[in-house]
């Protein structure tokens, strides 16, 4: 079986930001693997999660997914290949807010129909996640306002699984979380993520939360990053 | 959740903004669609003033001058032309019927028409339709007046109420036939034309109250009473207008040039057709003056559509990073706006659409009895159907702006907006 994630010889930099750089000479995901990419804010983690969602581009290097070079693909075609096969969960609003539960969960089978085929009774399958999250059933058709983070952070959860994507991107998903709804939470993406058999991969700066998955990649250890410290204070200002 | 749930879902999640956007196109509609319903009105109406009449002739004049005193009522005519010509013209074998018209006296700011009782026969308005007598019957005697509708409810008068008429056409300081009363013999039913606003008597009695007048004075020491009057004879000296009708209308051009061409005094015969078309042409301005600036309450309107959608591009940054990091294209994020900008003005414009209707079917009434401006209730035509269609083209249209700068600004955050 392909890797989810081979990453070889990336270097990235935010357009206009010369100074902070961030170089990956080699990553590999397997399938179905769960790992914490765990390192301080502000080192790199979310430049990582977009340059797998392939929402930005290296400037050099491969990054491929599933065995796809995303540099290959047009942009449509990304967009096309990230609802495909990637779910993705952030640490907070990951909800559209006139939707009701059922239609948050099945938001991606909108875009994907890869995913649409992977959960063919739509409904069902998302009543199937909202039970196995530990959902309240009675809130399948309820707007997603009147939820509790902790329910709202499982209604994101159950929409990255839904149509059984290869890869499920998390970033600081229980950072709103307070440490049982936080544990519960990762039980039931485990659990789940395993039951679909995709791969997770979630940042955290939390040593508890990433003592939870099958291994543990500091950003500082794959990663090297540059920020510049000499001089970068200038350089920002002089490129703004 | 298809793209249009998810369109339809987010517009009504701002319910409140998008609401005074609907509304603001909905009256901007409204107007466009009314406006054009009284431009067509007013232009029928103004055709409708006289109806079945083949010339119209006067002494040596200007041909919307002549309908303009007339037929609208409007101003004064320069000559009148003699009792003889009067009679040589309507000679004529080719002619069917004639009616004079002798003007020059007014009752409280409304006209007084010297006429015989074909006026009440033969004058048609709006398409052929009849003057008919709401009470009493035409002018019998001497001193009996018939008067318009809107002078009889205007000044309140009843059947056999006695009036004075005076002498000139002014507002104020004229000098008042007060010897000679007329009692109110008949009230025409409203037409909407400028009959309504005319007291109608014969011409003999026209000849009665200046018989002892000259020069337009009376005479000082002379002075006759009605009964005097009346046995005295009235022979009609002079009229001002004459409406023709003609046995045949091939006859039109040769009686027109007979009488432009008659010897004895300068006169002048035009068709009312034409007349009114050159006259329109000059009202017209007016009406496509109101037409511009309906147009330009829809453009602002939909400016004020695209601007709301623009300014709440930002607070939405959130909700599009969602729907992009869910799967969305970018593609996709424009085609959601074009999407509500449809959405805003489809419904603005039916909504508008309800209102002109309502509104047409509410006023009328009350346009007829004010303005005399007859707006049959006609629906809804292909022509404002049309209208309709452009102005949600339109606003498509506009809605490319914000699509765009949606489009753009969800290339750039990708799935990273910060809130």
């Amino acid at each position: 079986m392909k890797p989810v994630i081979k990453i070889s010889d990336v270097e990235f930099a935010w357009p206009g930001r010369q100074r902070f750089a961030l170089s990956i000479p080699a990553l590999q995901i397997e399938a179905g693997e769960r790992v914490a990419l765990i390192g301080p804010s502000g080192s790199g983690k979310t430049s990582l999660i977009n340059l797998i969602a392939g929402v930005t581009l290296p400037q050099s290097g491969r990054i491929e997914i599933l065995g796809t070079d995303l540099a290959r693909l047009s942009s449509g075609a990304r967009d096309r290949f990230r609802a495909d096969h990637i779910g993705l969960i952030f640490q907070l609003f990951n909800l559209l807010p006139y939707g009701s539960v059922i239609e948050n969960i099945t938001l991606p089978l909108a875009f994907s129909r890869l995913r649409r085929a992977g959960a063919s009774d739509a409904k069902g399958e998302a009543r199937r996640l909202i039970h196995a999250l530990e959902l309240p059933e009675a809130l399948a058709d309820a707007p997603v306002g009147s939820l509790s983070v902790g329910q709202q952070q499982r209604v994101a959860a159950a929409r990255a699984l839904i149509g059984g994507p290869a890869l499920v991107l998390a970033d600081e998903p229980t950072s709103a979380l307070d440490a049982t709804a936080r544990d519960r939470f990762l039980d039931l993406l485990l659990d789940q993520s395993q039951r679909t058999g995709a791969a997770v991969i979630c940042v955290t700066h939390d040593e508890a939360v990433a003592a939870r998955f099958d291994r543990i990649l500091p950003l500082e250890q794959i990663a090297r990053i540059s920020r510049g410290e000499v001089g970068g204070q200038q350089s920002r200002e002089a490129a703004s | 959740m298809s793209l249009l749930r998810l369109a339809l879902g987010s517009l009504l999640a701002r319910r409140w903004t998008v609401l005074l956007a609907v509304i603001s196109i909905a009256i901007s509609v409204a107007l466009l669609l009314s406006v054009e319903r009284l431009r067509e009105g007013a232009r029928s109406s103004f055709a409708g003033t006289i109806s079945d009449t083949d010339l119209i002739i006067g002494a040596r004049t200007g041909g919307v001058q002549l309908m303009l005193y007339s037929v609208f009522r409007i101003g004064n005519a320069t000559n009148n032309f003699t009792w003889k010509t009067y009679r040589d013209i309507a000679s004529d074998p080719a002619i069917d019927w004639i009616v004079p018209i002798s003007l020059g006296d007014s009752h409280r700011g409304f006209r007084v028409v010297g006429t015989t009782r074909d006026y009440f026969t033969r004058l048609k308005v709006r398409g052929g339709k009849q003057l008919r007598l709401a009470q009493g019957k035409p002018f019998d005697d001497l001193f009996d007046v018939v008067l318009g509708a809107d002078v009889a409810a205007q000044l309140g008068y009843r059947l056999g109420e006695k009036i004075v008429v005076s002498h000139g056409t002014g507002a104020a300081g004229l000098t008042e036939h007060e010897d000679k009363p007329f009692r109110v013999a008949g009230i025409l039913e409203k037409t909407g034309t400028p009959i309504d606003r005319s007291l109608h008597v014969s011409l003999e009695a026209i000849e009665a109250i200046h018989v002892d007048w000259q020069a337009g004075a009376p005479i000082p020491g002379v002075s006759l009473t009605p009964d005097q009057v009346r046995s005295l004879p009235l022979k009609p000296r002079a009229v001002t207008a004459a409406f023709v009708g003609l046995k045949s209308r091939i006859a039109v051009f040769r009686v027109q040039r007979a009488v432009n061409e008659y010897a004895q005094e300068p006169m002048t015969a035009v068709l009312p057709g034409v007349a009114l078309q050159e006259l329109w042409s000059v009202v017209g301005v007016a009406e496509s003056a109101l037409r511009g600036v309906s147009v330009l309450v829809v453009i602002a309107a939909l400016l004020g559509m695209t601007t709301m959608l623009l300014a709440t591009l930002n607070e939405r940054r959130r909700e599009m990073a969602i729907l992009r990091a869910n799967g969305a294209r970018a593609g996709t994020i424009f085609g959601l706006l074009m999407i509500e900008a449809a959405a805003i003005a489809l419904t603005g414009a039916l909504l508008g659409l309800l209102l002109h209707l309502v509104a047409m079917a509410g006023a009328g009434a009350w346009l007829d009895r004010s303005f005399g401006l007859y707006i049959p209730w006609r629906g809804v035509s292909w022509q404002d159907l049309g209208l309709l269609a452009g102005i949600i083209v339109a606003a498509t249209l506009t809605g490319l702006v914000p699509a765009l700068r949606a489009y753009r600004l969800s290339l750039i955050d990708g799935i990273g907006a910060r809130l």
